[in-house]
């Protein structure tokens, strides 16, 4: 055997001839050295890889600290551990070693993942951030993303959504589109500027690891870390390493608890129903508005009173306001009596003092909104011999939701198993399961922007004890739709890789490596039968069945030339392939609600008019997806002083047309570490790095059907029908960002203090995207390479100790980023700048109408326009003495005269009508400025975190108050305690008000004063806000700057004897509250959208924690 | 383990990895059609047109209320208004955008391009296709007509994003193009009858070529030679065997009956008009009235549009018109009318909810035969002219018109389809062509029009006047 790998390294070592001059070691004498590790208290380092400098010879320190190992004289010995300073001794005849680690935090030597290899941080000339599992402690969250917010530079993580198991998009440097963040609550007009995520290698979604499992995640922001990704790091890449164990260890089993109190961070405070009437009914009787107010008055909406003719009605309508003395006729006296005793509540009708009116205070905030609890479990087993190490964990965490009937449920598993096959083959499995369950809102707009502020008149259950439907089937009482509903949505997801790492011979590695990562979701839903359903007993199911399969093979070869020269090259292959099988089955009106599952019953119904309608429909889907790549990496430095890296990877991706299947991606970068010359000698800057790189990045967001059209299927006259309804575009090529970056890594006060400041500049091109074709051509888009995006910006991470001393020590970590975000070309239209949408407003300073809104070259996008309130009109004089007309009130008021409360309009252009060019610019959607401050104190045992982080330069619409106060569609909306504030105008006289007239149906009937949309009144695309939950009215408009207190937290280590007398190795206690509030002048719910408004989505909660967490 | 084993695994590995790197991106597509594997087989043509149909549904259901009424006299607000034109407000941000409209031509277009070259080995199917594309194309190209005037003259089907820009033709060059696609389709048709009411037939498209003849001659100045071209396409109808149905209300509720010469297929799981459901109550709003199990209530009903007070004067000297309780009912408390709704459509009662599901009708014998009533009087012909109208009266239970003058007789014809065609997508378009023949002044004639000087024509919207430099609006302007 001997023989055969003499055999095979001359083999190879032929092949590779001259490049290689030999270093041979033959004929010296090996001596033992024993010794022991310390850290700078002086405890113990169990752990601590010890390794031969340039051999693969070496051993992890025991429980004890200590190790032992053969060496030669000459040789010089590694000493590395995460989170500490690695050192370097050499043997020079000692054979007992005493050594003692310094903490580094700043961890400016650790190990960071370059693309295929890893690197020391010291040599790095990429820009690259790294949290630790220090940051991962704890969290509050089941997506480890959220955990990131404010605490990398450049990195933006809005949360959005407080739904259990939700996951924030992370946009990294701006991203390459337009709108990274949506533009709609629910995620609409979304264009995705996500980064890969790369998991132990395997590309899948950071939302559903599980944070206790994570040793580092790594963002990599420039090209040159990110273009060995070519095809797909254009939006930056994530990078997530798992926990492996450790040889040399016996078995470490950690077993942790955290119980987590979920409250709402800030209550939606609405009218009472008495209130509700109070102010409603008045304001419908002044009629000013288009409609009838007696109809409303009597019957329509939430405070009508209704007239009950016969007994029964009234215990299963809607709301719960009545006369009393129409129900003691229809119900008679005793069931009037009872409703008293139950709650009901009378009071004289505020337009008619002689009818008393009987209703029900739903209060139905406290019925949709609770206190939730989260319990998170997880057990590990960790440890390793000579030729295994291993770590195995199950994690079971189960979060409530504050919204009624929200819950998320995880079960996971993780298998991180090392095997030293001999001194040149290491393979590693990697395996994660993992199951979840999401018992979310069905829709976001449907059960909480609308159905979670109906108002309290809203009758809760029917006097039969069943829940009442409510206004419709959308918004509908939860109780309700929960009561009905039986939904289940789980995920089932396995990943497996298997991987090697070969030695071929010293400094040349193979790293082959095969994952296959199966995502099975499905779905079941039914709904047992109601009778205002329209499909009574619908069901549905769904089974998606993902499969990626994807391999890798490297191959890495380094060289030391003397102790100046270091080489290393790296070449290898990625094939990757996704497949998904989809089935759905629906049905309907089968004949009960015992079995929920698709039976086939009945097969057909008959309906009037002698159509056969089938009762059954079943559809499935097949998609398949497959790229390749071949990429190369070069890197070189002389003495870690001038570092030098470069690489180039070909990408293909099947959904291009063959001829352009395939694009080039390059990234060169270049360093130098100022403080190693020789001229340096600043004393308090003992580390100076400056570094720069270029390289590009593609992005291929499209499907089969954008290259080559697609037809679709509909139905006529049940005839089966298929027409084109996407136009194909073979000449697609591969979207590019080219960027540029230039860093400077500074060490100050023997690196107590680390600066990192970065400047960058993107420049995407041939964005992949839809360009809108003229109307004639019967589409309204094409999918196209429109144009280039520049994100250009700087960014700066600042850490280091404030104080630090063996008991206490205070670490602060602050983080800015500034990114400018430009249109800089589009394709040639006629239009000045090229403009894409938009349309025409009245610039008063330059006295003429300019092109506004949409896209075009030279300008950021995301701006909002609206129009501007002058004020409101104290009395119905005062704006009758208005000579303005305001064209986008409806129309049949185009001739009414204005009234007291209504908004005085400003007009711009001086032409008395208020129309699409009576607009102004508010701001932009998203901010510019973002960032975090993290600071964690330590005393003796105790240690405190507190962590914070702000953005600034967006701002925000209060839709959710515009809607509630001008009760778009004049019947479901609860009012909030603004509509009887000060700022509201309320009567004649009432002078200098903030809020209009609080309307009924403002949009549908009204004067728009407080619902005016830009899209659908003037026809301006991408000017105004695009979701009817979101107003293009200037006094909803404020600032959205903010500073979010995010983490306050404590955890206590137990004291060493304490534990020995337990039996256990460590344990630690730890209790925080998270989200605990903003500093901001934005008035609404929750100035974290970066959407340009807030209808009022699922709040974040503000979560309380106390948890353990043991080591045997 | 054996080390050379590895050596061999290895380079085995890597040659089979990183060959065949050409079929490495081969996928295999199952689940979707495209441009490359369509248009291979006589099979392909067949749904193609029914995916036109389609789109026409969706055209005619939004927009017989939209277009073909909002801007008359007949209706008012409802509940919970969603008018959108019937002020007379008209602004190149409110007004329709084209796309859709154009994208039933594209597909007009495609169909026909595709065919042209395509050898059927049943040439009458073939001929049948082509014959019912043309007869689409004709149809959206008159609704652009009517509702702009002068539009652009799209004939090729659009391939890419490299599309030529097109300018407003003038409407009479549009109408020579959808007289020319109405005579070729006629040519076509393999037979003289019906094969489907939802579609286009012969008698059908001779329907369609009355209309478009009745506006050329009226609104375009095309005068006599127009209407006689409308009396003969009118003759070719009543020459396919539809008849007048005795029971007016069966009309609307019976699918493709003896009256209909062309309808749109609704049916509560393929297709509910938006547009019914607007002219529906809501339990919630009318749970009081005396009459409530007659009106026509749904759960998500829009409620918006109700029936003026213009027509009930037409009905007011009629009280015995056995249309009435087919055209409109009161909503009545106590005896009172609140507000009266409109009562043709009125879906089916399913057991839990009624649903907007009548099939919507594009002609009926009877509004051809009120047309045919008008072409005569255009051409002197008052004899003719009363015979036509009194068919139609003698079924609503009327007594016979006896007058003399022309324009009063006129203006018994124009009040005759109000009463026989409400809710039924004519009106505006009647008012037109009676403002247009001096009968009428619509700007003194409907109510949201006095005063005002709103042009007849719709204005092009914003957003595709942004995107296409050659249109221009001037009527707009």
């Amino acid at each position: 055997m001997k023989k055969t790998k003499q055999n095979l390294r001359q083999l190879i070592m032929f092949i590779l001839f001259l490049m290689v001059p030999f270093v041979t070691v033959w004929g010296q004498t090996k001596i033992k050295v024993k010794g022991t590790v310390y850290d700078e208290n002086d405890a113990l380092l169990p752990g601590v890889s010890v390794v031969v400098e340039g051999k693969s010879i070496g051993t992890v320190t025991d429980f004890d600290g200590d190790f032992s190992l053969e060496v030669l004289d000459s040789d010089i010995l590694i000493f590395s551990y995460l989170g500490f300073v690695t050192k370097s001794v050499p043997v020079k005849g000692q054979s007992i070693m005493t050594i003692k680690l310094m903490t580094d935090f700043q961890q400016l030597d650790d190990v960071v993942v370059i693309g295929y290899g890893t690197q020391s941080r010291a040599k790095v000339t990429s820009s690259i951030s790294k949290v630790g599992d220090s940051e991962l402690k704890n969290i509050p969250s089941v997506s480890p993303a959220q955990a990131l917010q404010g605490k990398m530079a450049g990195v933006s993580v809005p949360v959005l959504s407080g739904q259990p198991g939700e996951n924030p998009n992370i946009v990294i440097r701006g991203g390459t589109t337009y709108s990274p963040y949506a533009t709609t609550e629910t995620g609409g007009g979304r264009q995705a500027s996500d980064p890969l995520y790369v998991i132990d290698g395997v590309f899948r979604s950071i939302g559903d690891v599980n944070p206790d499992d994570i040793e580092s995640i790594q963002v990599m922001k420039d090209a040159a870390s990110t273009a060995i990704y070519g095809a797909r790091g254009a939006n930056g890449v994530i990078i997530v390493t798992t926990k492996t164990g450790n040889s040399g260890l016996g078995p470490k089993i950690t077993f942790g608890y955290q119980h987590g109190i979920e409250t709402q961070a800030r209550n939606f405070e609405y009218l009472s129903a008495r209130q509700y009437i109070e102010t409603f009914r008045p304001a419908k009787l002044r009629g000013i508005d288009n409609y009838d107010p007696q109809v409303f008055l009597q019957s329509a909406g939430s405070t009508g009173v209704p007239t009950f003719n016969n007994p029964g009605e009234y215990g299963q309508f809607k709301f719960t306001t009545a006369s009393l003395s129409n129900l003691v006729d229809v119900e008679g006296q005793p069931y009037v009596d009872n409703l008293l005793a139950k709650g009901w509540e009378t009071m004289p009708d505020p337009i008619d003092a002689s009818t008393t009116l009987i209703f029900k205070d739903s209060h139905y905030q406290d019925v949709v909104w609770n206190t939730a609890n989260t319990s998170n479990y997880n057990l590990g087993v960790n440890g390793g011999s000579e030729s295994i190490d291993y770590n195995v964990s199950l994690g079971y965490v189960n979060q409530g939701g504050v919204f009624l009937g929200t819950n998320y449920e995880r079960f996971s598993g993780l298998a991180n198993i090392g095997l030293k096959v001999n001194d040149r083959l290491k393979l590693n499995l990697n395996t994660t399961y993992l199951w979840n369950d999401n018992q979310n809102s069905e829709s976001t707009q449907n059960d909480i922007t609308r159905g979670a502020r109906i108002p309290p008149l809203n009758r809760l259950y029917n006097d039969d004890g069943l829940p009442n439907l409510g206004e419709s089937n959308n918004p509908r009482n939860r109780l309700h739709q929960l009561y009905y509903q039986d939904y289940n949505r789980n995920t089932n997801q396995f990943v497996v890789r298997l991987s090697a790492d070969y030695s071929i011979l010293e400094g040349l590695s193979y790293r082959p490596s095969v994952s296959l990562n199966t995502n099975l979701y499905t779905r079941m839903d039914f709904e047992k039968f109601f009778p205002e359903q329209s499909s009574p007993r619908s069901k549905y199911q769904r089974i998606d069945d993902r499969k990626q399969l994807m391999t890798d093979h490297v191959f890495q070869y380094d060289k030391n030339v003397g102790n100046k020269h270091h080489f290393m090259a790296l070449a290898g292959f990625n094939f990757t392939r996704n497949k998904l099988f989809r089935v759905i089955g629906t049905s309907q009106r089968s004949a009960t609600d015992i079995i929920t599952t698709i039976t086939g019953d009945p097969v057909s119904t008959t309906l009037p008019g002698g159509v056969i309608s089938p009762n059954m429909n079943a559809s499935s889907l097949f998609d398949e997806e497959k790229s390749a790549s071949y990429f190369g990496q070069f890197s070189y430095d002389l003495s870690a002083k001038y570092l030098f890296s470069a690489s180039i990877r070909r990408d293909g991706f099947s959904n291009f047309a063959p001829e352009n299947q395939w694009a080039l991606f390059p990234s060169v970068s270049a360093g130098w570490v100022v403080s190693k010359e020789g001229f340096w000698n600043v004393d308090w800057m003992n580390n100076l790095k400056v570094r720069s790189s270029w390289g590009e990045t593609g992005l291929s967001n499209l499907s089969i059907s954008d290259t080559y059209g697609q037809y679709s299927a509909t139905t006529y006259a049940t005839n089966s029908a298929i027409y084109r309804n996407n136009l194909p575009n073979p000449n697609l090529l591969w979207e590019t960002t080219s960027a540029f970056d230039v860093g400077i890594d500074a060490g100050l006060f023997g690196n107590r203090l680390n600066i990192v400041l970065d400047y960058y500049n993107k420049l995407t091109s041939n964005r992949l995207a839809s360009l809108p074709l003229p109307g004639e051509t019967g589409f309204s888009s094409i999918k196209y390479n429109v144009g280039s995006l520049r994100n250009s910006g700087v960014e700066l991470e600042v850490g280091g100790f404030i104080v630090d001393s063996p008991d206490f020590s205070w670490h602060s970590n602050f983080t800015f980023a500034y990114n400018k975000s430009e249109v800089t070309k589009l394709p040639e239209n006629t239009r000045d700048n090229n403009r894409i949408g938009g349309g025409f407003a009245y610039d008063p300073k330059m006295g003429e109408e300019v092109e506004v809104g949409g896209f075009a070259e030279g300008e950021r996008p995301g701006g909002l326009w609206a129009w501007k309130s002058n004020g409101i009109f104290a009395t119905d004089e005062e704006a009758a003495a208005s000579p303005i007309k305001d064209l986008m009130a409806i129309g049949a008021l185009l001739n009414e005269p204005r009234h007291g409360g209504d908004v005085d309009w400003a007009d711009l252009n001086g032409d008395n009508v208020i129309d699409g060019k009576d607009i102004v610019f508010m701001g932009y959607r998203t901010p510019d400025k973002i960032g975090g401050f993290q600071n964690t104190i330590r005393y003796k045992s105790f240690s405190l975190r507190i962590n914070m982080d702000y953005a600034m330069g967006h701002i925000i619409n209060n839709g959710s108050l515009a809607r509630g106060l001008g009760q778009g569609r004049s019947y479901n909306e609860g009012a909030p305690v603004e509509a009887i504030g000060n700022d509201i105008w309320r009567e004649q006289g009432d002078v200098g008000k903030k809020y209009p007239r609080i309307a009924f149906g403002d949009w549908d009937v009204g004067r728009r004063n407080h619902l005016r949309f830009l899209g659908s009144l003037t026809g301006y695309s991408d000017t105004g806000l695009s979701s009817s939950y979101g107003v293009d009215n200037s006094i909803y408009y404020s600032k959205g700057d903010f500073l979010a207190f995010r983490e306050v937290s404590l955890s206590y280590n137990f004291p060493v004897k304490w534990c020995k007398i337990l039996n256990v190795s460590n344990i630690v206690l730890n209790g925080g509250v998270y989200n605990i509030g903003y500093m901001t002048a934005y008035d609404g719910y929750n100035p974290e959208v970066y959407t340009g408004y807030d209808g009022g989505a699922y709040p974040r909660p503000r979560q309380f924690t106390f948890g353990a967490k043991l080591t045997f | 383990m054996e080390t050379k084993y590895l050596k061999y695994i290895l380079i085995f590995w890597v040659m089979v990895s990183t060959s065949a790197c050409e079929e490495m991106l081969d996928t295999e597509v199952k689940s979707s059609i495209t441009g490359q594997n369509y248009w291979k087989t006589e099979n392909d043509f067949v749904p193609y047109l029914f995916s036109i149909y389609a789109r026409n549904r969706t055209m005619v259901a939004d927009n017989m209320i939209r277009v073909g009424e909002e801007r008359g006299e007949l209706w008012e607000e409802g509940y919970n208004n969603r008018f959108q034109f019937w002020d007379q407000n008209l602004t190149p941000g409110t007004t329709y955008d084209w796309t859709t409209f154009y994208g039933t031509i594209g597909h007009c277009n495609l169909l026909l391009e595709q065919i042209e070259s395509f050898g059927f080995t049943n040439q009458s199917l073939k001929n049948r296709v082509k014959a019912e594309t043309l007869a689409l194309r004709a149809n959206t190209y008159f609704f652009l007509a009517r509702v702009w005037g002068d539009v652009p003259i799209v004939l090729n089907s659009v391939e890419d994003e490299d599309t030529p820009l097109y300018p407003r033709s003038p409407v009479a060059e549009v109408f020579n193009q959808i007289n020319s696609d109405i005579s070729e389709s006629l040519e076509l048709f393999p037979e003289n009858g019906y094969q489907d009411k939802y579609r286009f037939s012969k008698p059908a498209v001779y329907a369609l070529q009355t209309d478009v003849k009745m506006w050329t001659a009226s609104v375009l100045g095309g005068g006599n030679p127009d209407f006689e071209a409308a009396i003969n396409a009118i003759q070719q109808v009543e020459a396919s065997g539809v008849i007048l149905l005795d029971d007016y209300g069966s009309i609307f509720d019976t699918d493709k009956n003896a009256e209909i010469i062309l309808s749109i297929y609704c049916d509560r799981y393929e297709y509910t008009s938006g547009r019914i459901n607007e002219a529906f109550l809501r339990f919630d709003t009318s749970n009081g009235a005396d009459n409530v199990a007659e009106l026509p209530i749904r759960l998500a009903a829009q409620q918006a549009y109700a029936v003026g007070p213009r027509l009930l004067e037409l009905f007011e000297d009629f009280p015995t018109d056995k249309r009435i309780s087919r055209t409109y009912i009161p909503e009545l408390y106590d005896g009172v009318p609140r507000k009266y709704w409109a009562n043709k459509y009125r879906g089916t009662e399913y057991s839990d909810d009624r649903t907007p599901d009548s099939d919507i009708i594009a002609y009926r014998l009877s509004g051809l035969l009120l047309l045919k009533a008008e072409a005569y009087l255009a051409m002197d012909d008052l004899e003719n002219a009363r015979i036509e109208l009194n068919r139609v009266r003698t079924r609503a239970g009327l007594p016979d018109v006896t007058e003399t003058d022309k324009t009063l007789l006129g203006m018994e014809i124009l009040n005759e389809r109000g009463r026989e065609l409400f809710h039924e997508g004519k009106r505006w378009l009647d008012l037109r062509r009676a403002h247009s023949s001096g009968l009428i002044n619509v700007y003194e004639f409907i109510p949201n029009l006095i005063g005002k000087t709103t042009p007849l024509y719709w204005p092009v919207h914003t957003n595709v006047l942004i995107k296409n430099d050659l249109l221009t609006d001037p009527e707009y302007q």
